[in-house]
């Protein structure tokens, strides 16, 4: 029974997606799958963006303050079960309570920020001021959770997931370049997952095969601004309130793209040097390029 | 930026402890056994057709054995995410003669007392189940009816499967009983019990496991218990014991051949009970894709039992044992058959065909058989069907 | 009894020379044709001509009733 290669692209997260999925389509059709795994990102989406009123994001930092704390769902208090044990190995690198330190960066401008402004801002950043006890969350005031360092991994596992427990064997999930893979090519053969070049992030200059897990990407050419012929990307260190630098770019094979993901993160702040140490001694499968 | 040195921390723990805790994420839990998605409704008709008994072999009676026309549907569906129902219904018309008894023959050897002119009955067996797959386990629950004018038997099933270590290997279970009733036609006339109960309870247990990327192993045991009355109302001076307890052991292989594009089956059971029969059965059949759209299937089966101890070719008149039968079901022989299955696939459509032969003798017993009972049946069966996949 | 020890003993051998495939080794295990039944009709059939006409029945986890076929 020939399988063919579905392609469905959309958007989701302020980014490009794409779900490829292997069909014998005498017996299926590929709309079904294409239509659950859009309706598993958009609630997603909706469920943890900054941007919503009534997303569980907004909701939590809403309680900021609140001596009783938030209640949450299933679904987020496994993700801050994660973002804890993240924050734990990571060596408090890997924080998604530092969110507020967007204020004082502005990527649009060419504008280095106030560092006291900074200063102020790392009062409220830190996993460890708040306190996290399933499944009620309690955030002190002026703190903010922002899930945006975890969500769109997750998301990506998770439609890989529904779609494989739907029957599809072999395809992935693309969500803006953070991978979920569904199962490798019909002939076994594995995906071939282009690594940017950081010099020039329109090209690959590397892939990476993979047969199953998760791929995610970081790099300081996503969002950066140079002053004085520095580069800053807009990856801050929880800890100073300021980027790394050091690191091109970093792409991880994990089991999961959440994994992944919190693995480039981590690298991109560790700097190239200890970085590099760090990934090889976590065992992570990964490729990092020099600024 | 430098990890402080008062943190030690043994870094390989963290792939691990980040994979756990991600996997711990319902959203990312896979579902253990897949549940279907697709839809499917067969059907198919078969014709079965037993050899007639030869002129040598029987005393009197009618020489026609049975021809059995079997019509099957199935429709099966998915629910929800985790869920699938299936629906099963068969009837079937049979017509024939059958063995009342024996009877020593001019030379000593049995002869067949058959029944009169053909008779004709229908059974019908409906059959609805219901599965549930979750993360590790799956649970199924199966309740059906089988009825003839002379024979009701109602049962039901249930069942568990749990797969781990990375779901290579599962572990089945599964409990089933039936309750049967029996009311023989004409039972005041031929002197046969009325009405009799009988009932069935099997447990079966199953290891499966993954050998290779191309092969796949499963062992199997079952205990089942009879219990009522187990006799052949129908057969002339038949009389059995009230129980019969029944053991299995069952060792499935498969192996998918690249080169030949084809999967080899090898099915192998032992059974053994307590009215002391013991039978080998050796299946083989090779599923060969013929195209991307044909499959053939040739497949051969051999089958040895030893005799009940209760067996007699015939009564003979010395003979005090409480319990006796002729049936050729009890009595000592062998048979094997081959078939060849031939399987089209369309677009959500595909028909089959398949033929089968079956015979036995006394000759394809794994053991010496002295006297071979005469009621020994050998059968042609044809069946064809398609289903219908959305 | 002999046939039960050799039972065991091939249990035991295999359970010892397996090997673990990952997800994306799964491919051909799928195929109809691997699987235990590739054709449920037809194997419930079979099932039921052979416990109506020989003196052995069981060793599959199929549900099913009786008949006054034996």
């Amino acid at each position: 029974m020939p399988l063919e290669l579905f392609k469905h692209p959309f958007k989701i997260m302020g980014g490009p997606a794409e779900i490829q999925i292997y069909l014998d389509d005498r017996i299926n059709t590929p709309q079904p799958h294409f239509e659950l795994a859009v309706k598993e990102a958009q609630r997603l989406e909706k469920k943890y963006s900054r941007y919503r009123d009534d997303s569980v994001t907004t909701t939590i930092n809403n309680s900021a303050g609140n001596r009783q704390g938030t209640r949450v769902d299933e679904e987020t208090a496994g993700l801050l079960n994660y973002a804890q044990i993240a924050w734990e190995q990571s060596d408090g690198l890997f924080d998604i309570t530092s969110g507020v330190l967007r204020k004082a960066w502005d990527f649009k401008s060419v504008k280095l920020p106030d560092q006291a402004i900074i200063s102020t801002l790392l009062n409220f950043v830190g996993w460890n001021k708040l306190s996290w006890n399933t499944p009620l969350l309690y955030l002190p005031k002026g703190m903010e959770i922002d899930f945006g360092g975890v969500v769109k991994e997750y998301a990506a596992d998770a439609i890989a997931t529904l779609l494989r427990n739907n029957g599809i064997h072999h395809g992935l999930v693309d969500l803006a370049g953070d991978i979920s893979i569904i199962g490798p090519h019909p002939n076994d053969k594995p995906w071939k997952i282009g690594i940017r070049n950081p010099a020039n992030p329109v090209e690959a200059i590397a892939s990476i095969d993979a047969y199953e897990g998760g791929i995610a990407s970081s790099g300081n050419y996503e969002r950066f601004i140079i002053v004085n012929n520095k580069r800053y990307c807009h990856i801050l260190n929880p800890k100073t309130g300021w980027p790394q630098q050091g690191v091109g770019g970093v792409s991880v094979h994990a089991s999961t793209c959440l994994v992944a993901g919190t693995a480039t993160t981590t690298a991109m702040l560790l700097g190239i040097k200890d970085g590099k140490e760090w990934l090889r001694a976590s065992q992570f499968k990964h490729l990092i390029l020099k600024e | 930026m430098n990890l402080p040195d008062d943190k030690k921390y043994n870094k390989p723990s963290a792939l691990a402890a980040l994979t756990a805790s991600a996997l711990a994420l319902p959203a990312l839990q896979t579902q253990a056994a897949t549940a279907p998605v697709d839809n499917i409704v067969s059907y198919r008709y078969s014709s079965y057709m037993e050899d007639d008994a030869k002129d040598s072999e029987v005393a009197s009676g009618s020489t026609k054995r049975y021809d059995i026309d079997i019509q099957q549907f199935r429709i099966s569906a998915p629910v929800g995410k985790s869920f699938s129902v299936s629906f099963d219904a068969l009837t079937e018309k049979m017509s024939g003669a059958s063995p009342m008894g024996t009877q020593a023959g001019a030379d000593g050897q049995p002869q067949l007392v058959m029944s009169g002119a053909s008779i004709s009955e229908n059974r019908d067996d409906v059959t609805a189940s219901i599965t549930h797959y979750g993360e590790k386990m799956s649970t199924g629950f199966t309740a059906g009816q089988s009825s003839e004018n002379d024979y009701e038997a109602n049962y039901f099933g249930i069942d568990w499967e749990w797969e781990f270590n990375q779901k290579n290997s599962a572990f089945q279970i599964a409990y089933s009983q039936s309750d049967d009733e029996i009311t023989p036609t004409d039972a005041v006339l031929f002197g046969r019990v009325q009405r009799a109960n009988k009932e069935t309870q099997t447990i079966n247990l199953g290891l499966s496991q993954v050998l290779s990327k191309n092969s796949l192993i499963q062992y199997g045991l079952g205990f089942s218990e009879d219990s009522g009355y187990l006799s052949d109302p129908y057969k002339i001076d038949d009389a059995r014991p009230s129980s019969r307890t029944r053991y299995t052991a069952i060792m499935r292989y498969r192996h998918f051949y690249k080169e030949s594009n084809g999967a080899l089956h090898f099915d192998y059971r032992y059974y053994n009970d307590d009215w002391d029969i013991t039978s080998h059965t050796f299946n083989f059949a090779w599923h060969k894709n013929v195209s991307g759209k044909i499959q053939l299937i040739p497949s051969f089966r051999y089958y040895s039992q030893t005799e009940a101890n209760f067996y007699e070719p015939y009564k003979a008149a010395g003979n005090t044992n409480p319990y006796y039968s002729s049936d050729y079901r009890l009595s000592p022989y062998g048979a094997i058959s081959a078939g060849l299955q031939f399987i089209h696939k369309f677009k959500h459509f595909s028909y089959t065909a398949k033929f089968e032969r079956y015979e036995s003798d006394k000759k394809y017993s794994f053991e010496k058989v002295a006297v071979e009972n005469p009621g020994l049946v050998s059968y042609t069966l044809i069946t064809v069907g398609f289903d219908f996949i959305f | 009894m002999f046939i039960r020890l050799a039972f065991l003993t091939l249990v035991l051998l295999t359970s010892a020379c397996t090997t673990t495939i990952q997800p994306w080794e799964r491919g051909i295990l799928a195929k109809p044709e691997m699987q235990w039944v590739n054709d449920g009709p037809g194997f419930s059939l079979s099932n039921h001509i052979h416990f109506s006409k020989e003196g052995s029945s069981g060793g599959t986890m199929v549900v099913g009733g009786g008949c006054g076929c034996n």
